[in-house]
């Protein structure tokens, strides 16, 4: 495993030391103390601002609901959030396509209302079925109310 | 009464004491964030390569869907990496906040040397992705070049990937050998139980990743069914095959529409110009063909005109031999490429006149366009002025 760990290492600093050569080839100083600046501020808003925003509202949603709505709502959070970083680059420019009318093309944001409100649907009457199944798994084994 | 001096709290990994940020989870969604960036890199190599003009080995003009398939691929892969990467980030933040060695120089200098590493990574990682996703929605907010820097910093992102992979090697190994619930490769301080299993949480993952690559995806038109769900694709087919550029954004539509216009073909020092009416008298060829675009998008074309080849050997060109295409676009990337041998003497090349039985318009390239089979869209100039053989 050592050979392994090695050969990746030197292989991975290598295919790094060439794509700084080609940023630093292909590009004036200004592009890329540009492009430099667009990675930082990736990782301040990353680091910075969305995982403290996300953890603070974990723990909010840990406190203020049971456990079930708490799973529910974290599940439901990871595909929200995902959907709409995914979207970011078209939410709100609905037809800044311009001149071109194949480009940008739909409503974004009514797409993404609809969708997020189907996802929610889709989370609720999955949340149902499955406290509709463990009620009846508890009939089944006896120990539903009325039976104790 | 003394005055307490107030002090900010310094964030410690102690803080985050759920399980589910563990080096489990971070393992699992890290091997399909590393299969998702493996498969952008080698696609979006491919996509580098087949734009180049000078190639050792030339790409061949099969399969004729070869281009289409591999770019969707790459921007599918992009795609799901954003939710795979925000989780994996997610599952690791603690250790944004752990500890340096201190007073010891000789562990401080690996320790610096992988969480420089790290940081290359995420840093590259965050960029690559945020202006890919930008790319494929038309939106330059910056003064680089978009493709050169894309291109330089997948290798950096790779490279740095690899090297992530060689230092946590043995981890990696050892907690996907064991059971997803397993404790021992967790932080001391990760004790509670979270909000979700962490079978749940990755299973939301991986239902994220899927939301986002449907919801988001640009072959909308292209795959039957999907247009409906592809609520964020900024390519909603409605107005048919999709275009990049139209003729009035690169200011042809004068030198399109001229009486004058004439199509040179160039073979050595001997030049014939052809007006678009002689293109259409000589024998004309139909091939339904994919046009497809490195942003994801492709569409069936069924484009009808005089073969390339057919043109060359109307005015005496050699065979196996490449052209340089000109457009009568004064300026951009794509006013000059370079068609390979390959694709000149494949009979399904095409210097298209019409699309779908129709004149091509304006904006798909009147009056003349080339399409060629399994090639990028960037090179399938539209308004041709010049054909040149190299």
């Amino acid at each position: 495993m050592r050979t392994t760990r090695v050969v990746l290492v030197l292989l991975g600093a290598g295919l790094l030391g060439y794509g700084a050569w080609l940023l630093q080839h292909w590009q004036t100083l200004a592009q890329l103390r540009q492009a430099a600046t667009w990675a930082l501020v990736g990782l301040i808003l990353h680091d910075a601002i969305f995982a403290p925003l996300v953890a603070a509202l974990g723990w909010l949603v840990s406190r203020l609901f049971p456990q079930a709505v708490a799973t529910a709502l974290a599940s439901l959070g990871i595909v929200l959030v995902s959907l709409t970083v995914g979207g970011f680059a078209v939410l709100g420019r609905s037809g800044d396509g311009g001149l071109n009318h194949t480009l940008l093309d739909r409503d974004y944001v009514s797409g993404w209302l609809g969708a997020s409100i189907v996802i929610v649907l889709a989370y609720g009457v999955g949340a149902m079925a499955a406290r509709i199944g463990r009620a009846r798994g508890r009939w089944r084994d006896g120990i539903g109310p009325g039976r104790r | 009464m003394s005055a307490r001096r107030w002090r900010v709290p310094r964030p410690s990994e102690d803080w985050f004491g759920s399980r589910l940020r563990s080096a489990a989870v971070a393992t699992r969604v890290g091997v399909w964030l590393g299969i998702c960036f493996g498969l952008a890199f080698v696609t979006g190599i491919i996509s580098h390569y087949a734009q180049a003009p000078h190639q050792p080995v030339p790409l061949g003009p099969w399969p004729a869907w070869g281009y289409r398939v591999t770019q969707a691929v790459h921007v599918v892969a992009g795609t799901a990496a954003v939710p795979l990467l925000l989780v994996k980030l997610w599952s690791v933040y603690p250790r944004l906040f752990q500890p340096w060695p201190q007073r010891r120089l000789r562990l401080l200098v690996p320790v610096l040397l992988e969480r420089a590493a790290i940081g290359v990574l995420v840093a590259g990682a965050i960029l690559e992705l945020g202006i890919g996703v930008m790319n494929v929605a038309q939106w330059y907010a910056w003064d680089f070049n978009f493709k050169r820097i894309h291109y330089g910093l997948a290798w950096v992102v790779i490279g740095a990937l690899l090297v992530h992979l060689g230092v946590k090697l043995p981890l990696v190994r050892s907690v996907l050998a064991g059971d997803v619930d397993e404790t021992a490769a967790d932080r001391p301080s990760a004790r509670h139980p979270g909000m979700l299993s962490r079978r749940a949480l990755l299973r939301s993952t991986w239902l994220a990743a899927a939301v986002t690559v449907v919801a988001s995806t640009t072959s909308a038109g292209t795959i039957r069914g999907l247009g409906r769900l592809a609520v964020l694709s900024p390519r909603s087919r409605r107005s048919g095959i999709p275009i990049n550029r139209t003729a009035r954004q690169v200011d042809v539509v004068a030198a399109a529409t001229s009486a004058d216009y004439r199509c040179e073909v160039v073979v050595g020092s001997q030049v014939t110009r052809l007006a678009r009416g002689e293109l259409a008298a000589l024998p004309q060829s139909t091939h339904t063909l994919p046009i497809a675009c490195v942003e994801g998008w492709s569409a069936d074309g069924t484009w009808t005109g005089v073969r390339l080849r057919a043109l060359l050997d109307h005015v005496g060109a050699p065979r196996g031999h490449a052209v340089e295409i000109t457009s009568l676009q004064e300026r951009g990337p794509d006013r000059h490429v370079v068609l390979h041998a390959p694709f000149v003497d494949d009979d399904r090349t095409l210097v298209a006149l019409m699309l779908d039985g129709q004149t091509l318009s304006l904006d798909h390239g009147y009056p003349a366009r080339i399409i060629s089979p399994n090639s990028p869209g960037t090179l399938q100039t539209k308004w041709i002025s010049r054909i040149e053989v190299l």
